[in-house]
């Protein structure tokens, strides 16, 4: 709540008492005070009848603002879960290049798993980025970083690369 | 998930047997609840489609798991069939008595009725057959499969699952399209119904094909799958006929009858097969199959 309360005060005429009554009655983000209108907001106690107009107009515009900057971020994620697809796909490639006689038995089998799973995570995450914007943020970082340079390194750092990166992901996906 | 051209096989592969399962097992539910015969009949379409699909990616995953779930999409596409033919010989025979006259109308309705008994009888093995193949485990089977490519195998033992999809697609529609080609000679002539016949299922499995690999084909898409869905149809038609006349080879009417029934039906043929010719004079299928290999 301290949290939805400080992010109210960003708006002028908007103090702590406020900020505190309209997340009381339900009125939690800039949108959702843009959304009340006036006559929603002359109901909250305490609020000064001369500012209302100027607060719904506030709200509206910090709530567009804040829509763009969410849009902005959930195109980012998306092109940086494309670009671990893409490197996911490169270590596979690799791998094959590379130890072509290691990975033509149980040893490739058991990679070719986890790479399909991390693929399917990636394609998941994907699917929920709109609804998940900041841990997938998160999950997205940690992933890139662990595949960074994995491309190059033994079969066996593989394996046990590609399972982080997956672990990484799926605590994204996890209710 | 995003899929294009220069997707390697193996993901691509994965992310396009998945779109198809699940419209596949999504109205394998609905047909179960509704029994509407459009339903039934799109399952039945979603089956020959995913099978088609099984088919296309097949070198991407180990033969005999490919096999066993084509093995089994094929029973629930030859449980709804059935059904299917009733419903088709049901319209087909109650448009004919319409056009006849009432010397035959009483026979054809007899005909008719016999098919309309039967369907509740179909309908209810359908859905018993339907919940024994048991949709929840062959989905998990379908999954557990699709979700492992023989990913390592050497180039030279199968397909190099690396390769863009591009790439793959253009050998693969090739493969239907020669199928069909091959068949487009003996096809032209009018006697040749068995040849007709192979030309419709080549004809369908490049349109599913076809279908499954849109994307990649690009803005002459629609106009080209308008086209292969024209000869589609008009082969169907042709092939429905042949049945229809089976079936009143066998209902045991009233020679007279039957004479006349048969002859409506022979009539029916020579126009659809005129109309088949002057499609292949029109947008002759060779010319179909370039602008097929040049769009991709």
């Amino acid at each position: 709540m301290k949290v939805e309360m400080k992010g109210m005060q960003k708006l002028k005429g908007i103090g702590e008492v406020l900020s505190r009554r309209l997340i009381e009655a339900g009125h939690d983000s800039f949108a959702k005070v843009a959304a009340a209108g006036e006559e929603g907001l002359r109901k909250i106690p305490g609020i000064n009848p001369r500012q209302v107009k100027s607060i719904v107009a506030q709200a509206g515009e910090l709530a567009e603002e804040a829509e763009k900057g969410r849009a902005k971020k959930v195109g980012e994620l998306k092109q940086k879960a494309v670009f671990l697809k893409g490197e996911v796909e490169e270590i596979a490639h690799s791998v094959r290049n590379r130890f072509q006689e290691a990975v033509s038995g149980k040893a490739g089998k058991k990679l070719g798993k986890e790479l399909v799973k991390v693929m399917a995570s990636l394609e998941k995450l994907e699917g929920m980025l709109e609804r998940r914007v900041k841990k997938a943020g998160k999950g997205l970082a940690k992933a890139e970083k662990r595949l960074e340079g994995l491309a190059d390194s033994g079969l066996k750092e593989i394996g046990t690369g590609l399972k982080k990166v997956r672990k990484s992901l799926e605590k994204v996906l996890a209710k | 998930m995003q899929v294009d051209g220069s997707t390697q096989l193996w993901v691509a592969a994965r992310v396009l047997l998945y779109e198809r399962g699940d419209d596949f097992f999504m109205r394998w539910d609905k047909a179960l609840k509704t029994s509407d015969p459009e339903e039934i009949h799109d399952l039945r379409v979603a089956s020959r489609r995913l099978r088609e699909g099984l088919t296309l990616f097949a070198p991407c995953y180990p033969a005999g798991n490919i096999a066993r779930l084509v093995k089994q999409i094929k029973l629930v596409t030859r449980l709804l069939g059935e059904i299917r033919n009733t419903d088709e010989a049901i319209l087909f025979f109650t448009a004919l008595a319409d056009e006849l006259d009432d010397a035959c109308r009483g026979d054809l309705d007899g005909v008719t009725a016999a098919f309309r008994k039967n369907r509740k009888k179909e309908l209810k093995r359908l859905k018993a057959g339907l919940r024994d193949i048991a949709p929840g485990s062959l989905r998990d089977q379908y999954r557990r499969v699709i979700n492992a490519p023989n990913l390592f195998v050497n180039p030279l033992d199968g397909a190099d699952l690396f390769m863009p999809l591009s790439r793959f697609a253009g050998d693969a529609l090739d493969e239907r399209l020669a199928t069909a080609l091959k068949l487009l000679p003996v096809a032209f002539r009018e006697g040749e119904a068995e040849a007709q016949h192979l030309l419709r299922i080549a004809v369908k499995h490049l349109r599913y094909r076809m279908e499954i690999l849109s994307f990649l084909i690009g803005v002459h898409y629609e106009e080209l799958h308008e086209t292969l869905k024209d000869y589609q149809d008009l082969l169907g038609r042709m092939h429905d006929l042949h049945v229809f006349a089976g079936i009143i080879r066998n209902a045991c009417l009233p020679f007279e009858i039957e004479k006349v029934l048969l002859d409506a039906i022979a009539v029916k043929g020579g126009k659809f097969f005129a109309d088949f010719s002057e499609m292949l004079v029109s947008t002759p299928f060779e010319k179909f199959a370039e602008n097929v290999r040049n769009a991709l």
